[in-house]
């Protein structure tokens, strides 16, 4: 009868005095209060805790703390007079040892990498919250961090998979949709919605590793109708395995040019991905966005010195 | 019954409590609904904050020190953003109330300087200045379309041409306008969804997707590929078989209309075979093949002259002949050679007036028979 009359009361009391206004709620915390339950709460968004911890400037909350939600964005683009912020997107390529000519980042390594990333307080955000923050539409974590992974082979989902799902990180999978499924260590298709409710989103690469090259044409007109398949064919594939179409590219080798970029943006697609080594500010392009290829050996000196988050280059 | 009167007064006295929590629970001002604020539930309490309240006056002190600590650094939006909340927190607050106007006036007064400086930087094209500015403007008025516009696109590296559409274009004729070739309409047409018939309307501005980048790698790679079958054709040439390098090197022009060795092979070989044919009295032949090249090239307008001295005479040899042809009353034999003559000559009216004679004699004489 006690356990009963505990677990009835237990969330009232847990319950935060508040008081809202438009732009914001003042909010007294109770017993039991997170900031995730109060981003639930009041951002309708248990992953946004950050808006709080950062607004009041905490890392968590006690009881009776008065703290202030805003209910819109503070900062678009870490932008002020003086500084504005970047955002380092992490790119990993292959985690066994097996694959000649990548990028391989043992099992081990990649776990340091991720639980450092946490130790530190960077914030691995989704491809979408990243988006609306290239666009000047949403604010991120100061330390936002977008993971990416070029890979459709099992290794990813047997070895990296698990650490991201254990820290709660999200991350962005690019795939050839036509590897998915063919055997061997490729992904399957289950085990990519598996992923994909997990945080883990699935985007595409071109139908082909030669998609978006010029080898074998010989005129524009014939470039600019394998585009158009190459980009069309895993956008569709994707919409047709997961209910919703590929949104963001990932150009092999990270190359692309002006026409592969406006047929991607014409087919629907909102950004593309290149392996040009820096971090992001706002005002970059979306369709080139720069991502730096994780380092295989961790050194936490190196790594930080890959992790950027804010820069005054252009306001000099 | 003792027993169920004792089970009944744990009840009560584990329930009272309960009934109690639930009240007090029930009073507490959240201010907020379980599923959350709406817009119009916020704009209500704003008008009216729920009762009963909170001592929202606590709330002022470390919102106040940060928003200082802001306008401090010349944060001046986020600063503004504080001192707003401190006066909504604490309404009679004096300072808020005189920081949130004049924070308001200063943020508005210099996001309008820097915009204006930006624009007269990118009219001036100093677009690293006009940059800088444009993103200083978002910095204090982040809602500023414009600015976020220039710095994000129009300052940015561009994927699209913009054309602004004329009286009288056509897509074929945009297309030369802006690519020096009419033949990517269809690209003008699928990336602004038009119909490939018809012009586009007037005043309506175009995406035009940039080509150079494309179009200097195809040919660059075009250019890697023919270099063996140029080689093949300067082999060919040094072969002295002339028409196969011709045939070669004008394969490749084919591809590569520039392509300036392809050009000097051609034009070297169409001279020497027409020359060679010149000398083996294949006048009509060499004379085509030499109008091809270079006039400036060696002496090739010394060699036509000579190819087309070489067709008059051979034609008046061929008139000689028919002459004699038609006095020996060898009628086809004379029609063949007058034909020959004009072949070299079309111009020589004697040979037609032959050919009409002779023809019309032939006929006469089949018909007597």
């Amino acid at each position: 009868m006690l356990l009963v009359v505990w677990a009835l009361t237990a969330p009232m009391l847990a319950r935060a005095q508040a008081q809202q206004f438009p732009e914001f709620v003042a909010v007294e915390v109770q017993r039991g209060d997170t900031l995730s339950s109060l981003a639930e709460k009041y951002l309708h968004d248990a992953s946004k805790g950050w808006v709080i911890a950062e607004f009041n400037r905490l890392e968590s909350v006690q009881p009776g703390q008065k703290l202030i939600i805003p209910l819109q964005p503070v900062l678009l683009g870490g932008l002020t007079p003086n500084q504005y912020q970047t955002v380092p997107v992490l790119l990993y390529d292959a985690f066994a040892a097996t694959f000649h000519g990548r990028t391989v980042v043992p099992p081990d390594v990649f776990r340091s990498q991720m639980t450092y990333l946490r130790d530190q307080g960077f914030r691995p955000i989704t491809i979408e919250q990243f988006i609306d923050f290239m666009n000047f539409r949403a604010q991120i974590p100061q330390k936002a961090v977008l993971i990416t992974v070029d890979s459709a082979e099992r290794d990813f989902y047997e070895t990296a998979y698990p650490v991201l799902k254990e820290l709660g990180f999200p991350a962005t999978l690019f795939v050839y949709t036509e590897q998915i499924g063919t055997g061997g260590n490729a992904l399957t298709w289950p085990q990519v919605k598996e992923m994909a409710a997990n945080g883990i989103g699935c985007q595409c690469h071109p139908r082909t590793k030669e998609g978006i090259e010029l080898t074998g044409v010989a005129s524009i007109e014939e470039y600019f109708k394998r585009l158009q398949e190459e980009l069309n064919v895993p956008r569709e594939t994707l919409r047709r395995e997961l209910g919703k179409p590929c949104e963001f590219l990932a150009y092999p080798a990270g190359d692309t040019n002006h026409l592969a970029i406006a047929t991607a943006r014409k087919l629907g697609y909102k950004g593309g991905f290149t392996q040009r080594q820096a971090t992001n500010a706002f005002f970059y392009n979306d369709f080139r966005i720069f991502r730096t290829t994780a380092p295989a050996e961790f050194d936490p000196e190196k790594f930080r010195a890959l992790l950027s988050t804010s820069a005054n280059r252009v306001l000099q | 019954m003792t027993r169920t009167l004792r089970y009944h007064a744990w009840s009560l006295l584990l329930w009272l409590p309960l009934v109690g929590l639930m009240a007090c629970a029930e009073a507490q001002p959240t201010g907020v609904g379980p599923e959350g604020p709406t817009p119009s539930a916020a704009s209500k309490q704003a008008a009216s904050p729920v009762k009963p309240k909170l001592k929202l006056a606590e709330w002022a002190p470390t919102v106040r020190e940060r928003a200082r600590a802001l306008e401090a650094a010349g944060e001046l939006h986020p600063a503004l953003m504080r001192w707003r909340i401190v006066n909504q927190l604490v309404p009679g607050d004096a300072e808020a109330k005189q920081k949130v106007e004049a924070l308001r006036l200063r943020v508005e007064s210099v996001a309008r300087q820097h915009f204006d400086s930006a624009t007269a930087f990118h009219q001036k094209e100093d677009m690293r200045q006009a940059f800088k500015e444009y993103l200083l403007t978002l910095s204090y008025d982040p809602a500023n379309r414009q600015a976020f516009e220039a710095v994000k696109f129009e300052l940015n590296s561009k994927e699209f041409i913009i054309h602004d559409v004329k009286v009288g274009d056509t897509l074929a004729k945009i297309s030369q306008d802006e690519y020096n070739d009419p033949d990517f309409d269809y690209l003008i047409s699928y990336f602004n969804d038009l119909p490939e018939e018809g012009p586009p309307t007037p005043g309506a501005k175009l995406q035009l997707p940039v080509l150079i980048i494309v179009q200097r790698r195809l040919a660059a790679r075009a250019e890697a590929k023919v270099g063996s079958r140029l080689a093949e054709a300067q082999a060919r040439f040094n072969a002295k078989d002339y028409a196969e390098a011709i045939s070669i090197a004008e394969r490749i022009l084919s591809q590569l209309p520039n392509h300036a060795e392809a050009k000097q092979v051609l034009n070297a070989s169409l001279y020497e075979r027409g020359k060679r044919l010149g000398g083996e009295k294949h006048f009509v032949e060499a004379l085509s093949l030499l109008n091809r090249v270079d006039p400036s090239y060696k002496d090739t307008r010394t060699l036509i002259q000579g190819v087309r001295r070489g067709m008059r005479e051979q034609a008046e040899y061929h008139y000689a002949s028919g002459v004699k042809s038609y006095t020996n009353q060898d009628l086809d034999g004379a029609i063949k050679e007058w034909e020959e003559t004009l072949s070299l000559n079309p111009d020589h009216a004697k040979a037609k007036e032959g050919i009409d004679q002779a023809k019309g004699l032939r006929a006469r004489l089949e018909r007597l028979r």
